[in-house]
């Protein structure tokens, strides 16, 4: 089963080397959606169907904290996993409630494995238990 | 947040991100070659507690261009200028969340902007903690902590 992922940050080129780094780490990724803030995230939302979202927290316009609250206010999104990708450490980060409501948390910078590390231990139960149910040549038998 | 500490601090950040994410370490010889100052960029970002600071990042596009092409593993050809500015105002980003998380306290952060000389110097950001330049590639990254 693939899973479908919205990758939010407003730069770019990190955008792209997460989603790269999710593409190289394994086949289970469907659609893979970007957002450049907050705001933006929350149109993909509303119109797509994400199985995991990756958030910074430092964005114009939206930021990732307000993004959380959003997303944990709807009860449609309620149980969605959300991993936040930040230069802040989470020390930093205490007190600040939506923390609370997040999956998982990666300090930038990060390495490739530590992301796919992450990412497994939050779909891999899941994409495991799929994996299973397939015959050894790639069947359903 | 002590002021005397805050370069030192700065300093072994700006080498870690250089040198883990964009594969980019400082020069051990000296520059052989003298660099023309309108190839510089600036970027500046804002931290504050009970007093305002600012750091300001002024780096030279060699150092912009080969960060990038590191960074996102393409060639210089392929990269346009937006996408520059973007990956350098990241860079800034990083750096500025990893120097925060050295220091204990409820610092908060604005966001990493892409100024101009002239905004530079106009702006009330004046009072000069600390300054630094990194030679890199043979080019200069240079680096300045100044208090609002």
């Amino acid at each position: 089963m693939a899973i479908n992922i919205l990758v939010v940050d407003d730069a770019p080129s990190m955008r792209k080397i997460i989603i790269k780094t999710i593409n190289i780490s394994g086949d289970y990724a469907g659609e893979i959606y970007q957002a450049g803030n907050g705001k933006e995230a929350l149109e993909v939302l509303n119109r797509e169907w994400v199985d995991l979202v990756f958030t910074d927290l430092n964005m114009p316009v939206m930021n990732g904290m307000e993004l959380i609250k959003r997303i944990k206010e709807n009860p449609d999104f309620e149980n969605l996993p959300i991993i936040v990708i930040t230069s802040r450490g989470k020390k930093d980060l205490e007190g600040e409630e939506q923390l609370l409501l997040i999956a998982d948390f990666i300090t930038k910078p990060f390495h490739p494995e530590q992301l796919r590390d992450v990412i497994f231990s939050i779909i891999g139960d899941e994409y495991e238990r799929n994996e299973d149910d397939v015959g050894s040549d790639g069947s359903d038998f | 947040m002590k002021e005397t500490k805050m370069m030192s601090v700065l300093t072994e950040v700006i080498s870690k991100v250089l040198s883990l994410m964009y594969f980019l370490f400082e020069d051990d010889d000296e520059p052989f070659e003298k660099e023309n100052d309108k190839d510089y960029k600036i970027f500046t970002i804002d931290f504050w507690d009970d007093k305002k600071y600012r750091i300001v990042f002024k780096i030279h596009d060699r150092i912009m261009n080969l960060m990038i092409e590191n960074f996102e593993g393409v060639e210089d050809e392929s990269l346009k200028q937006g996408d520059i500015i973007s990956g350098i105002r990241e860079f800034v980003n990083i750096v500025c969340g990893n120097f925060m998380n050295e220091f204990s306290g409820k610092m908060k952060m604005g966001l990493p902007m892409y100024s101009s000389k002239e905004e530079v110097q106009k702006n009330e950001c004046n009072t000069l903690i600390d300054e630094k330049e990194w030679w890199i590639e043979n080019s200069r990254l240079f680096v300045k902590i100044v208090k609002c």
